[in-house]
């Protein structure tokens, strides 16, 4: 039956995360973006058990619903998108972990739950674009032996586990290719660290694999299937993604509201002038939309596939950071530009979230082949292999 | 705890109206636009179907929320949800066709709302009767729109009767409408305090209809300016009686029923960004360049997942504000970002369908043509875009009063 609100258990999550977010995140968010988290807010950050709230109990989670998930990454990014991404030692690779669900996926998750370190899912390549990744993963005895290059990725070189998306059968593209476990880092070498336009807490890096050596339950799906593989992966990332995007464009409203209503110009708040007013409007009612249709998509992904679903949201949430974090810079004006206040890094760090994972473009041709009838996991679909790499 | 499911009872609304509006009403949509109305004989149909663009209460024997009165599993009344619900398949059907409807439209909150027991059964029991009957609001004036503070018409006290005089305008079935909500001022001086709302009878002597407006769009509803020369209607006609407007209840029960009508406006314009979408997306499909479908080139899938997007949204604003209205929850500020941002974004999403199906976009033997004039106003009554931006500046912005 319709119902708009949140539940206790929910709210009460809700405002737990809000008030550690007002507290530890925004505070530090200069910091942060400077060094990484510092030991004090990471460890403020674990304590809350956020990070493994919709893990399977097997991996040492509490397996709560993608509604939870959706809930927490809004009130962490409205704390500041970047930070919410520092904090996040599972990243992508922990989605793909949890998509996977395979025993030996659940264990490296378990073992990251309990560890302090990063995992790191690796699959975009520089270069020119071609069906094939470049890093291959070829038959050693009964394992796997890894090699080549990925680029843009998040955290990655220095993580206690990789992801590594790599080719198996040369010249048959996405399904022709695998995804590969790799625990520890042996062989891996980290190439150079990006200087990025946003998300600064968290190194965006090259990573090289010099003939890791693989046991032959490395990969973590059955061949042919890695398109079906990412479809899944890709939905439940885009939830953390768009309720991120839906945090960072509130933050932005929020903060320009605020300016607003103090900052004073010919004898009133700027606010009080309809070219300012209507703009905070729009702004409102926008991350009320983007948060509908986020909240929706987790919904859905508790009762079925739901792919239109995310990829909407994640399309619609991503259009509102960018409206919201733009025009926040606008209200504030010369405040805006500077780093004096926020706004400058939301809009740098928001541009940055449109190329995460299923980036803005993949997004809406997804939705759009959901609502034609065609294919969701061709391969067209998905940024890994096309024109345009996404990190993750 | 959130959810999104319909429920069984909600679901079967929703299907029987998305039935008639396939069925009944879009066979009807090109030629009563063409001829500026529906005809008679569809208005007895619809009537036998048991549909109307307005609730009756059960007191005066109609079926209280439009669907036999039923409450909710949890008890909680519904008829804000099933309203958006049953607006959004009309929208889609004809949004010309859903203003027509024979009931007491957007004249019957304010009759519910503020009227006594008497007046709720003079005025609404016309519905329970066979024969097609309207009634209609008579707010607008032509100097006087969503500043409903500004308006001039006059009614002067004289013994057991008001004497009314003014010109209103844009009144949708102002001419077929058996009577009329008008809004007068009894003191200018008062404002909005001064503000007095009476039901005039059709065949009142003075009460006339002036003009029949052309449009842009939703040609078959019947738009018409009225004439009020020396109107004397008995204070029986006063709704709520003198007693209901001290203080400021007059103004107030004409803004109250916004909080319902903006979400259910805000509702028929989904179904028409909804309409036009499904056009084109079964466009798109079978039309080819180059050798493959013109779906398949990323220009046109931005355009088709933008306007899905936007219509799934507009949607989830839409019931949100619903669900409060429902809930007793005040919603001024949600109902008016529903409205906003369903109407601007259909507006936006008809000139993309237009765009996408090309030729076939703009030739009057399309449904998308016409749509694409119809969707407009929607972005301008029951309270302009902008006024909508007014509504919600005023509950963001710290001590903000008025621009």
């Amino acid at each position: 039956m319709l119902s708009f609100e949140l539940g206790d258990e929910l709210s009460q999550l809700q405002a737990t995360v809000k008030d550690f977010a007002a507290r530890e995140i925004r505070p530090s968010l200069r910091a942060t973006e400077k060094n990484g988290p510092s030991k004090a807010l990471s460890e403020a950050f674990e304590s809350l058990g956020l990070l493994t709230l919709d893990w399977p109990e097997a991996a040492g989670g509490a397996g709560l619903s993608a509604q939870y998930r959706a809930v927490v990454e809004e009130e962490l990014a409205a704390g500041d998108l970047g930070s919410a991404f520092a904090l996040d030692r599972g990243g992508a690779a922990a989605v793909f972990l949890r998509t996977v669900g395979t025993p030996q996926a659940l264990d490296a998750l378990k073992d990251l739950a309990s560890g302090g370190a990063r995992a790191a899912l690796a699959m975009a390549e520089a270069g020119k674009a071609q069906d094939d990744f470049r890093v291959t993963a070829q038959r050693a005895g009964d394992g796997w032996s890894l090699n080549g290059t990925k680029a843009y990725v998040l955290g990655g070189g220095d993580a206690s586990v990789h992801v590594v998306l790599a080719q198996v059968e040369a010249g048959k593209g996405l399904p022709g290719a695998g995804a590969f476990l790799v625990r520890g880092a042996q062989g891996i070498r980290a190439g150079k660290t990006w200087t990025t336009l946003g998300l600064g807490g968290t190194p965006l890096r090259e990573v090289h694999f010099e003939t890791v050596k693989l046991p032959a339950s490395a990969r973590l799906e059955a061949p042919g299937k890695l398109p079906a593989t990412l479809r899944a992966f890709y939905d439940a990332l885009g939830i953390t993604t768009a309720a991120r995007a839906v945090g960072a464009a509130r933050a932005a409203y929020e903060y320009a509201l605020g300016y607003a209503n103090e900052r004073q110009a010919f004898g009133k708040p700027i606010g009080h002038f309809q070219a300012v007013a209507f703009t905070l409007a729009d702004m409102a009612t926008q991350v009320d939309a983007a948060r509908w249709l986020v909240w929706k998509a987790a919904w859905q992904s508790t009762q079925g596939s739901a792919t239109a679903e995310v990829a909407a949201a994640q399309a619609q949430a991503l259009e509102t950071a960018f409206f919201c974090a733009n025009m926040a810079v606008q209200v504030l004006g010369g405040a805006g530009y500077v780093k004096d206040h926020p706004a400058e890094k939301w809009m740098r760090d928001v541009k940055t979230l449109a190329l995460y994972g299923q980036h803005a473009q993949a997004a809406e041709a997804t939705l759009a082949a959901a609502e034609l009838g065609t294919p969701l996991d061709s391969a067209d679909l998905f940024p890994a292999s096309s024109f345009h790499p996404a990190f993750s | 705890m959130i959810d999104f499911q319909l429920s069984e009872m909600q679901d079967n609304i929703r299907q029987m109206v998305h039935w008639f509006a396939e069925n009944e009403v879009r066979p009807m949509a090109l030629e009563a636009d063409r001829t500026h109305q529906f005809p008679m004989a569809f208005f007895k149909k619809v009537k036998e179907l048991g549909i109307s663009n307005g609730p009756v209460p059960e007191s005066v024997g109609g079926d209280g929320d439009g669907a036999g009165g039923t409450k909710d599993k949890k008890g909680v009344k519904q008829n804000n949800r099933l309203g958006v619900i049953g607006a959004e398949e009309m929208g889609w059907g004809d949004p010309a066709c859903i203003l027509s409807l024979p009931g007491p439209g957007l004249g019957g909150p304010p009759v519910t709302i503020m009227g006594t027991p008497e007046q709720k059964k003079r005025f609404l029991s016309i519905f329970k009767e066979e024969e097609p009957h309207w009634g209609a609001y008579g707010l607008t004036e032509p100097g006087a729109g969503s500043d409903v503070a500004g308006i001039r018409t006059t009614a002067v006290r004289d013994g057991d009767h008001y004497v009314l005089n003014g010109t209103k305008c844009y009144i949708t079935n102002g001419a077929r409408a058996a009577w009329v909500v008008i809004f007068a001022t009894v003191d200018k001086s008062k404002g909005r305090a001064g503000h007095r709302a009476f039901v005039v009878e059709k065949g009142t002597p003075g009460f006339s209809v002036g003009k029949i407006e052309e449009k842009m769009g939703l040609r078959a509803s019947e738009t018409a300016e009225l004439v009020l020369d020396n109107v004397r209607v008995h204070q029986d006609c006063l709704l709520g009686g003198e007693k209901h407007y001290e203080g400021k209840e007059g103004f107030m029960g004409a803004m109250k029923t916004f909080d319902s009508t903006r979400p259910l406006v805000a509702s028929m314009a989904v179904g028409i960004a909804r309409a036009g979408y499904e056009l084109a997306r079964d466009y798109v499909k079978d039309n080819f360049m180059l050798g493959r479908p013109i779906a398949r080139y990323h220009a046109v899938e931005a355009m088709l997942a933008k306007a899905k997007r936007r219509i799934d949204a507009s949607r989830l604003l839409v019931w949100r504000a619903a669900w409060m209205a429902d809930h007793g929850i005040e919603n001024v500020k949600e109902a008016s970002m529903s409205k906003a941002y369903a109407a601007r974004s259909a507006v936006e999403i008809m000139g993309d369908v237009v765009q996408i199906m090309g030729a076939a976009g703009v030739t009057n033997d399309q449904m998308v043509e016409k749509l694409y004039r119809d969707v407009k106003v929607y972005d301008i009554f029951e309270g302009t875009g902008e006024v909508q931006r007014i509504v919600i500046s005023k509950r963001i912005l710290k001590d903000l009063k008025a621009f």
